[in-house]
This record gives C-alpha cells, sequence and structure tokens, in this order.
C-alpha cells in the first residue's frame, strides 16, 4: 500500500565537493575526495593509531585516527571524503582525527 | 613566531614574559581576567586573552590558525591535554608542548592526544635531583621527537671503563654521540681525542634503545 | 553485565540504582566519598572513591574489555579522558560520555565515542545507548504496530547502504548532524539511525547488526 520512494527525493549524497589533494589549502578547513591505497596500523607507545593513506589524480595525503586500530568499511581500494584541517608540518598533508565520508 | 599559551598561571605567565622578550608574538588565554592582567606586558609582545582554552572558539579568536606552538600549561592535567588536542586536530598547530601536573597521568601526554612535547616538572626535578646526586648511573635528562631520542648524563666514577680512554676508544653503540664534557664546572667540547677523567659528566645523545650499551661503555654494568 | 559508573551526581547515582537493581554488577566510582550518599544504603553494587581516568582505579573497578562504561562525571574533559581510556587501553566498545557543551561533543564524536549532551537528556538517554535493546521504543504508534528506535552502526554494517539493509531508516545521526537520508546513503561505523518498523522488522535489523559484527574480521564492502 505505502511505496518507499527512492532516492528521487531524497538529497543525493554520493557526490561530495572536495578539493584536489594537490590544491588543499594547509591548516584550514577542507575536503578532499581520494581512494584508500595504504592502511596502517600502527601502535605509538603500545596505543592504537590508523595511518591511512588516500591517494587522488593529484598526489596523496595521510588520515591519522588516534585511538583506533580500525574503522568498519574503510579499506583499501575505498572511496572516501575526509574533512578537516590538514598540515605538512610532517612533509605530507596529514588529517588527524577527520571527519570522513565512505563512497560507493 | 607566534606561540599560544594556554594558562595564565605563574608558569604561563613566565613563559609569556621570556618569549616576548626573544621577540615572539604571545596570546596568553586564561579563564581569569585577574591571572592574564598580571602579566608583564613590557615587550608589547603580549596579548591577553580571557576564555577556555578548551573550546574551538577561544583558540579560534587566540589565532590557532596561524600558531607555530601551543604551549597548554595550566594546572588541570585534562585541559591540558583537551586543549593539545584541540589544537593539532582543528588548528594543525605544528608544535604542542604541554604540561603534566600529575605524573600518574604522564602517560597519557603523547601523540595520542596530539602533543609533540610534555613536560613534567616533579618527573624534571627527579632526573636532575637524581643527576646531582648519582655518581655512576646513568641519567636520561631528556626526551626529543616523541620519545625517539633522549639526553643521557652520567657522572664518571673512579672505576668506570672510560676513565682514561679517548672518545673514540669507548665502545658506544652507534645511534648515541657524546654532546658535552663538564669538567670542574666548564664545558669541554668534545672531540675524538678528549680523554676522560673521573668525575667528568658526560652528555650523550641517543636515539633508540641503547641504555645498556652506553651503560656498558661508561659505568661498567655485566 | 558488568557496569563502570564514573560520576556519582544526579544521573550517575540514577543509573547506578537503576541499573544494580536490574541484576548487572554495578560499579560506580567518584573523587568525592561523600558523593555516593545519593546511591542510598540498599545500593547493592561496589562503590571506588578515586579518579575515573586513572588506569589503577579502573583496574580495581574490574574493568574489561566487556565491560560498559559510562562517563557521566560535571566535568566534559574528565568525560572524554575516561571514554578513551577505557576504550583504548582497555579495550570497552561499550562506552558513552556525557558532554555538556554540543560543540564539543560533535568534534569527541569524530574520535568514534558516543557522546551524550546534557541539554535535554537525561539518564534514559545514556541507558538506551548502552543497552539499545533493553530500553523502550523512543515512540510507538496507539496500535503498538510501529516502533521507533535508535540504533548504532556496528564496524561490521559499516559501508552498507541503507538500500541494502532494507531497514525503514528515517533519520542517520552522523558527527555533528541529524538528515533525513537517501536509500543510497552508505552507513559507517558509530552512525546512530532511527528505524521506524514493526517488531518484527527492527528485530531482523538487529539480527543484521549482530551478524554483521560476528562476522567482522576488519571491514567489507
Amino acid at each position: 500500500m505505502f511505496g518507499r520512494k527512492k532516492s528521487a527525493s531524497a538529497p543525493e549524497v554520493q557526490s561530495v565537493d572536495g578539493v584536489s589533494i594537490s590544491e588543499a589549502p594547509r591548516r584550514e578547513r577542507t575536503t578532499i575526495v581520494g581512494k584508500v591505497i595504504r592502511m596502517q596500523s600502527k601502535p605509538a607507545q603500545g596505543l592504537p593509531t590508523m595511518v591511512v593513506s588516500i591517494g587522488d589524480d593529484t598526489g596523496t595525503c595521510i588520515a591519522t585516527w588516534t585511538g583506533r586500530r580500525t574503522i568498519g568499511a574503510i579499506t583499501l581500494g575505498r572511496r572516501i571524503a575526509i574533512t578537516g584541517v590538514g598540515t605538512d608540518a610532517s612533509g605530507i598533508l596529514t588529517f588527524v582525527n577527520p571527519e570522513y565520508q565512505l563512497l560507493v | 613566531m607566534k606561540i599560544i599559551i594556554a594558562g595564565a598561571g605563574s608558569v604561563g605567565r613566565y613563559m609569556a614574559e621570556q618569549l616576548s622578550k626573544f621577540g615572539h608574538d604571545i596570546v596568553l588565554i586564561d579563564t581569569s581576567a585577574k591571572a592574564v592582567g598580571r602579566v608583564d606586558n613590557q615587550s608589547g609582545k603580549i596579548v591577553g586573552l580571557v576564555g577556555d582554552g578548551c573550546e574551538v572558539n577561544t583558540l579560534a579568536n587566540a589565532g590557532a590558525k596561524d600558531a607555530d606552538v601551543i604551549a597548554a600549561v595550566t594546572g588541570d592535567d585534562e585541559d591540558n591535554l583537551v586543549i593539545s588536542l584541540l589544537a593539532k586536530q582543528e588548528f594543525g598547530v605544528p608544535r604542542v608542548v604541554a604540561r603534566v601536573n600529575n605524573p600518574n597521568n604522564e602517560w597519557m601526554f603523547n601523540e595520542m592526544w596530539g602533543i609533540d612535547v610534555s613536560v613534567s616538572t616533579p618527573h624534571l626535578l627527579t632526573a636532575l635531583v637524581e643527576e646531582a646526586v648519582a655518581v655512576g648511573s646513568l641519567v636520561k635528562l631528556l626526551s626529543l621527537e616523541h620519545g625517539k631520542a633522549g639526553l643521557n648524563e652520567v657522572t664518571l666514577a673512579d672505576n668506570s671503563p672510560a676513565v682514561g680512554k679517548a672518545i673514540s676508544e669507548l665502545a658506544l653503540p652507534r645511534e648515541s654521540t657524546v654532546v658535552a664534557v663538564i669538567r670542574d664546572g666548564h664545558v669541554v667540547v668534545p672531540t675524538p681525542d678528549t680523554v676522560l677523567h673521573a668525575a667528568d659528566e658526560v652528555l650523550i645523545l641517543a636515539t633508540g634503545d641503547v641504555e645498556s650499551e652506553l651503560g656498558n661503555a661508561l659505568i661498567g654494568n655485566k | 553485565m558488568h557496569m563502570i559508573i564514573v560520576g556519582c551526581g544526579r544521573v550517575g547515582s540514577t543509573l547506578a540504582k537503576e541499573l544494580s537493581s536490574e541484576g548487572h554488577d554495578v560499579v560506580i566510582i567518584d573523587r568525592d566519598a561523600t558523593a555516593f550518599r545519593r546511591v542510598g544504603e540498599n545500593f547493592t553494587g561496589k562503590t571506588i572513591t578515586g579518579i575515573g581516568f586513572d588506569r589503577g582505579v579502573l583496574t580495581s573497578a574490574g574493568i574489561t574489555a566487556n565491560s560498559a562504561v559510562m562517563a557521566v562525571t560535571s566535568g566534559d574533559n574528565s568525560n572524554i579522558l575516561i571514554a578513551r581510556v577505557a576504550r583504548e587501553l582497555f579495550g570497552v566498545s561499550n562506552v558513552v560520555a556525557r558532554i555538556y557543551d554540543p560543540r564539543r561533543a560533535a568534534i569527541y564524536e569524530r574520535l568514534g565515542i558516543s557522546t551524550v549532551a546534557t541539554v535535554a537528556w537525561t539518564s534514559n538517554r545514556i541507558r538506551q545507548t548502552i543497552l539499545p535493546h533493553e530500553s523502550e521504543p523512543e515512540w510507538s504508534d496507539p496500535s503498538s504496530t510501529f516502533q521507533l528506535v535508535e540504533r548504532r552502526i556496528s564496524a561490521g554494517l559499516a559501508g552498507t547502504t541503507i538500500e541494502k539493509t532494507e531497514a525503514n531508516i528515517v533519520l542517520l545521526h552522523r558527527v555533528s548532524s541529524t538528515e533525513v537520508p537517501a536509500s543510497s546513503t552508505v552507513l559507517q561505523q558509530d552512525d546512530i539511525v532511527h528505524i521506524l518498523a514493526t517488531a518484527q522488522d527492527i528485530a531482523a535489523f538487529d539480527a543484521q547488526l549482530s551478524g554483521a559484527a560476528t562476522s567482522h574480521n576488519g571491514g567489507h564492502s
């Protein structure tokens, strides 16, 4: 009797507005869209840290999550959008505990 | 450099005053207007901000976005941890320094909370006391680079295997270097030919886990 | 369940009494021993005077990875510390922190910590977060056919689109925003979803949640 409306009227969330990694401003809230190209679970002094390399056509950046070893569905090859304040103090654009959005 | 100091107690105010004399631009934050007001702004380079450093808005108003260093030196460890995390996570501050009030909390003061360098006064005092009284044992004075490097000190005992040897003859581990020798109140700049005497205070910078090798070379551990 | 509550104020003491009377193994921690008068003399749980983020204190409270930890002290910072220590050092996954300041709550939710803001919420909300399957639905229709319940997405269900779950997810709360989601939205770990459905359909979704949780071994698409 009642049909579930399909995506037609609900907001589409697959296209995310982001900037390319090479042009991403430093130390300003920004969103980049890319693919997970490397995963590392790095214990720092025995406590868990998750370090993920994300790449797009223009370069690579790093997302670090403190206090976790894994995050569901963040795996190699996953398309993902990262929003946060990045710095390149370590030589590569790095985000600490960014917001993320899994993309199909 | 632009430096934000959170906590205008005696430590924070002293830091603000000293660092501003070196020419840095300082923003000093505290929830107490009175505390902020006590700072001596002779240099004119200190800006006081009354607010809670644990709030993103306060850090934004303090110019965290452009800060080179933030020092979280309040008398409250919880506040220092949170301020540090926000500085790193929300503002990408390149260097975050935090004060440890209670040594029991020291274990948390690292990258997990965005902290690059932590300073624990009780720990430092203990190390310095140990350095003053301990002859013939290796004392770690300071950790650098997230704990990957350390500055160690040994006052050579009479029976140290290093006494009478040149620095080049010591079996020091590869990842270490003698950075100074203090003898009779003078600093001797070490060269490979410098011969060590008993009662010399030897300062060594080392990376990696080399304490036992250093001990063997300078103290004669088994 | 083994439950550790830090902060014996109004919310903490209410939770302690309720959960203890329901048969759970409750330990309540507070810095100030006089706060324990709030749980009364008939309290069958354990009280510990100490600092809730101290490793020794949590160990003496019997914390294990299967404990549930509720950080409900009067200080946001303390609550975050407690939550992180419980989760990161002791491996506790069922953790909730009360955060008074909603702006801070959003920041901490990014760390994956369940937070509950105080303004509109009471001990009921905290209870719902810790024991989602043993709590009353947020709403039922007059015929009691349909219920509105809240669920937290597990790591195992992350990566699945709403469409694929076949559940009627009407609201999605993620970090700092709440939205009516598209069916193509990809669910993420720690998302809070509100489902409006029959008890049967809700049970089917719960089976997906826990089935996915037990088979999860680092993520699947």
